[in-house]
């Protein structure tokens, strides 16, 4: 068998296909704009979604800093944390966007996988430290939120506090890991995947295997 | 550049080289049902490009970046963490209960199992080269050098003839 053999098999694969299925161009046109943002640029909606929650943070952030900004104590440290977290996820939301939206899909096949293969590892390594510093980053908000909601400085009663919620992170994250156990050790596996892929950044190794593939082809 | 609202143009182009929609979504995608969505979403991308589209330039060379670009992102988003490419087993199904040879038969399983085994971005160089384009093409489209094209197809014809000895 030689590579040119398979030139039949493909026209007359086509052919067949040609048959059955003609193009519908004029239902093209109709459904063009709504296929585009439904289909083609998942990464572009979820960066809205983090700038959404960028700017509710800030939000909150501001709020909290500013009404406090007298005592300078836990609540306005806190505040001031929410406000520049909010901050990073609009201007990573926006780039990425950004990023995404300049991309010509008439330019060169290798070029624009590259950059797409770039931007897709920059949204997983953003969307992992966005994540992970919610470890340490529940602690400011909750201090933010009771000043908020209740006027209450949770911190100010016993400076202790900031031990204790400490330690409440620690404990939090041994039952999280608890509770992997427990998936693998029942056999649980779909649960146990769940864990893996969102704290060994699975989705980072994937990213990296697309931009090592485009790289391969280049060098090979 | 593409006037914005030439859309006769725009279809008649379209309608005139389908089947370039045809091949790449048969690449790319299994059953009809996905080959037909990847059609779709390929001709909106080209409808959305078209009023950025260089008159000067090849509408084929054109049309071709747009499609292999799209179907290699969709079959990313699609079939993300799938390692292989299952065969087109319906259109194969189809040929040979139309009477095609045996002949026929083994070279569709052929092509389907080189399809198979190859990552995106080759498929996108046997899909071109399977549909007679010249180096000088394959090389714009892709965004390499004739001197790599020619390359990557010898390795490839080696490759095909070791796997089917």
């Amino acid at each position: 068998m030689e590579l040119d053999d398979l030139k039949q098999a493909f026209a007359r694969l086509d052919r067949r296909l040609e048959e059955q299925n003609a193009v519908n161009v004029a239902q093209v046109r109709r459904d063009a704009r709504n296929r585009l943002q439904d289909s083609i640029r998942p990464l572009g909606r979820a960066q809205t979604w983090q700038i959404v929650a960028g700017a509710a943070t800030a939000f909150i952030g501001v709020a909290v800093w500013h009404g406090t900004r007298d005592t300078m104590g836990g609540p306005f440290v806190s505040g001031v944390i929410l406000h520049l977290y909010g901050i990073a996820m609009i201007i990573f939301g926006a780039v990425t966007k950004a990023l995404i939206g300049a991309i010509d899909w008439a330019g060169p096949v290798l070029g624009i996988q590259r950059r797409l293969a770039r931007v897709r590892k920059a949204q997983v390594l953003a969307g992992i430290v966005i994540g992970l510093s919610w470890c340490v980053l529940w602690i400011p908000a909750m201090i933010a939120l009771f000043q908020l909601l209740f006027g209450i400085d949770i911190v100010a009663p016993s400076p202790s506090t900031w031990l204790w919620l400490s330690a409440g992170g620690v404990a939090l994250m041994g039952a999280v890991g608890l509770f992997q156990y427990w998936a693998r050790a029942t056999g649980r596996t779909a649960i146990a995947a769940a864990f893996d892929s969102a704290f060994t950044g699975e989705h980072l190794g994937r990213a990296q295997a697309e931009l090592d593939a485009i790289q391969r082809f280049e060098r090979d | 550049m593409a006037t914005p609202y030439d859309q006769e143009r725009f279809s008649a182009l379209v309608r005139e080289h389908a089947g370039i929609v045809r091949k790449v979504a048969t690449t790319y995608c299994r059953g009809a049902d996905d080959r037909a969505d990847l059609a779709q979403e390929i001709l909106a991308q080209l409808w959305a490009a078209w009023p950025r589209y260089d008159v000067a330039r090849p509408f084929t060379t054109w049309m071709y970046r747009v499609a292999l670009n799209v179907a290699i992102s969709h079959v990313r988003g699609v079939y993300r963490g799938a390692r292989h490419f299952v065969p087109l087993t319906d259109a194969h199904h189809e040929i040979a209960a139309a009477g095609h040879d045996h002949e026929a038969r083994d070279e569709l399983e052929a092509l389907e199992t080189v399809i198979a085994e190859l990552g995106q971005l080759n498929r996108a160089l046997l899909l071109l080269y399977l549909d007679d384009r010249s180096h000088r093409e394959i090389a714009e489209i892709l965004g390499i050098s004739e001197s790599n094209v020619g390359t990557k197809i010898n390795r490839l014809k080696q490759r095909i003839r070791a796997r089917f000895a």
